[in-house]
C-alpha cells in the first residue's frame, strides 16, 4: 500500500523524522523531476526515492526553494 | 567532446520546440562538436539543419527516431550518403505497408529512448526477451548496433541503465549516452508540453502516458551530462566515438537533374528559331541580347531546364490549354522565343539580369499559369514522361501564426495571462505540412532514394521538403501555377486587338469589373486619375496598387506626373533612359538594377545582389558596403557626390516595395486582354466569368449585374432551354444548369440526354435533394408560378398554401446560385429609404455630400504610410457599385461583408467613384418583401 503525505521534513545527516520516528536513509534508490501543472505555477520537483531504517520505502520531493517534502510511503 | 545523438527538431511536428536553427545555436555555445538530428519517422528537417551545423563549424549527423509497427522507437544515424539513402528508402517503403528495416553499411542502429522495445522490456523486467531481442539485433546489424542510455530524468532510468549495461557486457555490445532531446533550453518544456497537448487533443489538465513528465530533454552542458552519465561514462565515451564513425564530408546528393544530350545546342537551336519568327532581320538588338543569354544560361548549366519547361510548353500548346509565362522569367528573350512568356523583353526593355546572371548562384525559376481545368493534365503528361517515381510535387509547411496560436493555446486550455508568452513562443514553429499549390520536381533518379516521401490527399506523391530545400537537394523545380482567368480566356477563344482605343477609354472609366489585377477599388480609383493610354500604362499600374509603392508614398507622384500636374525631374540626366516610362520613379525592381549598373558600374549580377539586399530586412552591414562602392564608383565616372549620394538614398527608399518589371507585364498582358474582351463581347466576357468561379475580386450577384449593366440581357434558368454551363453570345447571357449548387454531373448529363420535361413526375431519376435546388433556382417555373407549390409537390402533397413572395424567392436563389436573375438586394430597400438616398448611378455624377445605401462588399484594411488605419470597401446596388473610403476616428464603426447599410459620405471630386464615409447605419430585413 502506498499513502500520499505531501509532509514537510527536514533531513539531518541523511535522516529525518515521521509520525515521531526517526528514520535514517540507507540507499537512494532512484531520483527523477517532475514538472507538475506549470501552467498554474506548480514548480518542477526533485523526487528521490530511499529505503530507510528502521525497513521503509519513501519519496522524498525537493523543491527549487531546497524545502524537503515527505511525498509518499510505501508498506 | 560534447554530442548529441538523439535531437529533435520542430520538424518532430508537434512535439519539438525548437527550429533547427535554435538548436545549432544553444550547441554552438555550448561547444557541441556533433549533433545528430533525429526526427520522428521524417528527415524533413535535415538539410537546414545540415547547412546551418556547418556554418556553426558543428559536425550534422542525419538521422531518423523510426516508429516500429509495436509503436516502439528505434534511432537510426547515416554514417554517410548512403545511410542516409537507406533511411529516406524505408520512410518511403513504410507508406506502402513495408516495414522492413534497413540493413548492411552506412547505418548505425541505436537501441532507443524510454520508447524503444529494450527498455520496455527492461521496465516491465522482462529482462531475458530484452537480452533475446538485443540479441538478434546485434546479428541483424552486426558492428552497427549499440545500447542507447537516454537520460530522461525518469524514474528508473538506473535500473533501465544498469540491465542495458548488463546487456552490453554479455553481448560485448558497445552503450552510447544520449539525451532525447526535444528543446534547446529547459525553460522551452512549457512549450513543448504544450504541442503535445495540441497534438494529443487533449487538455493540459489532461493526464496522458505520451506527455513528457518533466523539462530534461534540454540540450545539456558537458558537466551536466557527466553529472547525468557519472556512473556510466563509457556510454559518453562510446557516444562520442560513435559520432566520429560518421562521415566528416557533409552528405552531398549525386546529380539529380535529367539530363539532356546536346542540351545547349538543342536550346540554342529552337531559340533562334524562334528568334526570326519573331524579330525582323532587321533588329540589330534582339540576336547580340539572345546570344549573351544563351551563354550565360549555358555558363551555368540550365540549358536542361528551359528544355524541360519548354517540352511542357509545347504539349500544352499542342492540346490548347491556355497559359502565360510570369515572374521574372519574362524578361528573358530566350523564354520569349521559346514562348515560354509572351511580353517583348526588347521592346519593353526588361532586364535579363533579374532573373539569371552569372552571380546569381540559384536556380532559375520559370514560373508558368495554366488554364486552372487543366493543370492536371499537365501533371499527368510529366509523370507519364519521366515516370511516376521521378515526379512529385513539393510540400509547404504550415507554420504557427499568432491567429492559429491562439486557436490551440485557446483549445488545449491555457490560461489567458499565458497566451500572449506562448503565442511569441510557438510563432514560426511548423505545425503541419501541406501540398505547395503549383510546385513540382523531376528528378533523373528515383526520388524514393533521395527524399522522404509522403503521399497527399489528392493521391499525388509529395517530398515532404519544403522549395528551399528541394533546391538545395539539386532536384529540377517547376511551378505549374493554375489560374481560373486563363479559363475563362481558354473558354472564350476570341481574337484580341492590341492598343484598342476603347478598351483604354473603358478602363479609364473605371468599368474594370472582372478585369484581370486592375479590378479592385483602389485600381479603378487609379485608372480613373491616370487614364491610361498604353500598355506601358497598364504595366506600371499593376506594379503601383501594392502595399509597397503605397507605403513608400509613390502613387500620388506617379498619378501627378501623369497627369502633367507635377514637373518630371531627374537627380541625373543619366537616369533617364531608365526612369522615363515610370516619369523619374522607382516603381520595378529592375530599375535599381538598371541605375546601379549605369551611375555605379555595377556588373548587372552585383545590381541584382543590391535589389536583394534593399527588399530584405536586417541587411545593414552588407548595404553599407554597397553604399560605399557605389559612391566610390560614380565618383570615379564623374558623377558629383552630391548626386551619387541622392541617388543612392533613392534606391534605398524603394527598399521593399516594387515589383518585378517583367512579371508586371506579364499580368498586364492578360489584364488588356480581359479588358478587351469585357469592352467588345461582354455576354461571352461575363459567362466565361461565371462558369470559371471563384475567379476576381467580386461574387457572382455582382458579376451578374455588371453584365446586365453592360447591357447584357440575362436569360434565367429553365430546365429544358438552359445550357448546361453559363452561355454568352451575341449580347445574351443564359445562365447554366451548372450554377446550381448541389447538382452533379451526371445529373446534367442525365437532364441534358432525356429533356424537355412538362412535370415533376418525369424527373424521377433525380433525387428529392437535387430537385428542391432546381425548384429553388427557378429551373422549373415551366412546371408552376408557384415555387413553394412545387416543393410541396415534392414532399409528396398538393397542398398550395401560397408563394414565397420576392424577397423569399431572392433568398433561396441567393442560396442555391450565389445571384439572383431577377432582384438585386437593394431593390427591396428602396421604397423605405429617405426621399434624398441616391442610387449608385446617381451618387458616382453627384460630388459632395450624399446619402447612400447598398450591400457592403470585400472590406478590408491594408497598411498605410502613416500607420494610420482606413478601411476600403464597396457598397453595391442594382445600379452600380460606390467605391468607399472610411478613415476611423474616435468612434469605430462596424463594416460588416454583405451587410444593407444607409451611408452618408462626400463623394470624391477627383476619384468619382470614391465616397468619403462620413456615418453608416445598418438596415434590418426589408420592410418591402
Amino acid at each position: 500500500m502506498t499513502h500520499i503525505w505531501q509532509l514537510p521534513i527536514t533531513i539531518e545527516q541523511d535522516s529525518f523524522v515521521f509520525h515521531g520516528v526517526e528514520y535514517t536513509i540507507c540507499k537512494k534508490l532512484d531520483r527523477w523531476l517532475e514538472s507538475g501543472a506549470w501552467w498554474l505555477g506548480e514548480p518542477m520537483l526533485e523526487f528521490v526515492l530511499v529505503a530507510t531504517k528502521p525497513q521503509g520505502l519513501f519519496e522524498i520531493a525537493i523543491t527549487p526553494q531546497g524545502e524537503t517534502l515527505l511525498y509518499q510511503s510505501f508498506d | 567532446m560534447t554530442v548529441s545523438l538523439h535531437t529533435h527538431s520542430a520538424y518532430s511536428l508537434l512535439d519539438g520546440a525548437s527550429l533547427p536553427r535554435e538548436l545549432i545555436t544553444r550547441g554552438s555555445e555550448l561547444g557541441y562538436k556533433a549533433m545528430a538530428l533525429t526526427d520522428h519517422n521524417n528527415v524533413s528537417g535535415v538539410w537546414e539543419f545540415q547547412r546551418l551545423a556547418l556554418e556553426a563549424g558543428i559536425k550534422p549527423i542525419i538521422g531518423c527516431e523510426f516508429t516500429l509497427f509495436d509503436g516502439s522507437h528505434l534511432t537510426v544515424l547515416a554514417e554517410n550518403y548512403l545511410g542516409y539513402e537507406k533511411i529516406c528508402r524505408y520512410l518511403n517503403s513504410t507508406h506502402k505497408g513495408d516495414n522492413n528495416l534497413p540493413t548492411g553499411d552506412g547505418i548505425f542502429i541505436l537501441s532507443g529512448c524510454r520508447n524503444g522495445r529494450l527498455q520496455r522490456l527492461i521496465l516491465q523486467k522482462r529482462y531475458r526477451e530484452a537480452l533475446e531481442q538485443a540479441q538478434v539485433w546485434a546479428r541483424f546489424w552486426p558492428g552497427r548496433f549499440f545500447l542507447e542510455l537516454s537520460h530522461d530524468q525518469l524514474p528508473r532510468t538506473i535500473e533501465i541503465f544498469s540491465a542495458l549495461t548488463e546487456i552490453a557486457t554479455r553481448l560485448s555490445l558497445p552503450t552510447v549516452a544520449t539525451v532525447d532531446v526535444h528543446y534547446a533550453y529547459p525553460e522551452k518544456f512549457p512549450v513543448h508540453d504544450a504541442l503535445s497537448c495540441v497534438r494529443l487533443g487533449i487538455k493540459l489538465n489532461d493526464v496522458n502516458p505520451e506527455r513528457s513528465f518533466n523539462n530534461a530533454s534540454y540540450l545539456c552542458t558537458e558537466s551536466e551530462l557527466k553529472e547525468r552519465f557519472g556512473s556510466f561514462p563509457k556510454a559518453l565515451e562510446g557516444a562520442y566515438a560513435l559520432a566520429e564513425m560518421c562521415e566528416v564530408e557533409p552528405l552531398r546528393p549525386p546529380n539529380l537533374l535529367p539530363v539532356w544530350p546536346d542540351a545547349d545546342e538543342k536550346l540554342a537551336s529552337i531559340a533562334w528559331q524562334g528568334l526570326a519568327r519573331k524579330y525582323s532581320p532587321t533588329n540589330k538588338q534582339a540576336p547580340a541580347r539572345l546570344q549573351h543569354e544563351l551563354q550565360v544560361i549555358a555558363t551555368l548549366g540550365y540549358s536542361g531546364y528551359f528544355l524541360i519547361v519548354y517540352d511542357l510548353v509545347s504539349v500544352a500548346k499542342k492540346r490548347q490549354i491556355c497559359y502565360q509565362g510570369r515572374g521574372s522569367a519574362a524578361g528573358s528573350l530566350v523564354s520569349y522565343c521559346l514562348d515560354l512568356t509572351q511580353v517583348d523583353p526588347v521592346a519593353h526593355n526588361l532586364v535579363f539580369e533579374r532573373f539569371l546572371s552569372i552571380e546569381r548562384s540559384q536556380q532559375p525559376d520559370i514560373d508558368i499559369d495554366f488554364d486552372w481545368q487543366k493543370r492536371n493534365e499537365l501533371w499527368d503528361y510529366l509523370e507519364h514522361k519521366y515516370g511516376h517515381e521521378f515526379v512529385a510535387g513539393i510540400c509547404s509547411f504550415h507554420c504557427y501564426r499568432e491567429d492559429m496560436a491562439k486557436n490551440d493555446l485557446l483549445r488545449i486550455g491555457l490560461p489567458d495571462k499565458l497566451i500572449p508568452s506562448f503565442i511569441e513562443s510557438f510563432y514560426g514553429l511548423p505545425r503541419h505540412i501541406a501540398t505547395h499549390s503549383s510546385g513540382l520536381v523531376i528528378s533523373s533518379k528515383s526520388l524514393s532514394s533521395h527524399v522522404p516521401l509522403i503521399k497527399a490527399v489528392t493521391g499525388r506523391t509529395i517530398i515532404s521538403l519544403d522549395k528551399d530545400d528541394v533546391e538545395e537537394v539539386g532536384l529540377v523545380k517547376l511551378d505549374l501555377l493554375s489560374l481560373r482567368t486563363l479559363g475563362a480566356l481558354a473558354e472564350m477563344d476570341l481574337p484580341v486587338k492590341a492598343d484598342d482605343k476603347a478598351t483604354y477609354e473603358m478602363i479609364s472609366s473605371g468599368k474594370t469589373l472582372g478585369v484581370f489585377q486592375i479590378e479592385s477599388p483602389a485600381q479603378r480609383s487609379l485608372q480613373q486619375r491616370i487614364k491610361p493610354q498604353n500598355f506601358s500604362d497598364i504595366v506600371s499600374s499593376v506594379a503601383l496598387i501594392r502595399p509597397g509603392p503605397i507605403k513608400g508614398n509613390m502613387v500620388e507622384p506617379f498619378i501627378k506626373r501623369q497627369r502633367k500636374e507635377e514637373k518630371i525631374t531627374y537627380l541625373d540626366e543619366e537616369l533617364k533612359p531608365y526612369l522615363e516610362k515610370t516619369h523619374g520613379l522607382i516603381v520595378f525592381q529592375e530599375q535599381v538594377i538598371q541605375i546601379a549598373t549605369a551611375l555605379g558600374g555595377f556588373t548587372p549580377g552585383e545590381s541584382d545582389r543590391l535589389r536583394k539586399a534593399l527588399t530584405q530586412k536586417k541587411r545593414e552591414v552588407e548595404l553599407k558596403e554597397f553604399r560605399d562602392l557605389f559612391l566610390a564608383r560614380a565618383l570615379d565616372r564623374g558623377t558629383s557626390s552630391e548626386t551619387a549620394e541622392a541617388v543612392f538614398d533613392l534606391l534605398q527608399s524603394f527598399a521593399g516595395y516594387g515589383l518585378c518589371e517583367a512579371h508586371s507585364a506579364s499580368f498586364a498582358q492578360t489584364a488588356y486582354k480581359t479588358a478587351y474582351l469585357r469592352c467588345h463581347y461582354p455576354a461571352e466576357f461575363f459567362g466565361a466569368l461565371l462558369n470559371n468561379q471563384p475567379l476576381g475580386y467580386y461574387p457572382p450577384q455582382s458579376v451578374l449585374w455588371e453584365a446586365k449593366r453592360c447591357g447584357v440581357k440575362v436569360i434565367p434558368l429553365n430546365i429544358n432551354l438552359s445550357p448546361l454551363a453559363t452561355m454568352g453570345k451575341n449580347g445574351e447571357l443564359c445562365l447554366g444548369l451548372n450554377l446550381i449548387k448541389g447538382l452533379h454531373d451526371p445529373v446534367l448529363k442525365a437532364i441534358s440526354q432525356k429533356r424537355p420535361f412538362h412535370s415533376l413526375a418525369e424527373l424521377d431519376f433525380i433525387s428529392p435533394a437535387q430537385l428542391r435546388p432546381l425548384v429553388l433556382a427557378g429551373a422549373l417555373d415551366s412546371f408552376s408560378s408557384s415555387r413553394r407549390s412545387l416543393l410541396w409537390e415534392l414532399w409528396g402533397t398538393k397542398s398550395i398554401p401560397g408563394d414565397f413572395t420576392p424577397w423569399e424567392r431572392f433568398l433561396r436563389e441567393m442560396m442555391v446560385l450565389s445571384l439572383s436573375p431577377t432582384a438585386h438586394a437593394m431593390q427591396f430597400y428602396r421604397s423605405q429609404l429617405p426621399a434624398a438616398t441616391l442610387t449608385a448611378e446617381k451618387a458616382l455624377k453627384s460630388p459632395g455630400s450624399i446619402l447612400f445605401a447598398g450591400q457592403i462588399l470585400r472590406p478590408h484594411r491594408p497598411p498605410t504610410k502613416s500607420g494610420n488605419p482606413v478601411v476600403f470597401f464597396v457598397m453595391e446596388d442594382e445600379t452600380g457599385q460606390v467605391d468607399v473610403t472610411y478613415f476611423p476616428r474616435g468612434k469605430q464603426l462596424p463594416i460588416r461583408e454583405g451587410g444593407i447599410a444607409l451611408v452618408s459620405g462626400t463623394i470624391d471630386k477627383e476619384r468619382a467613384s470614391n465616397l468619403l464615409l462620413n456615418d453608416l447605419t445598418y438596415l434590418g430585413a426589408p420592410r418591402q418583401v
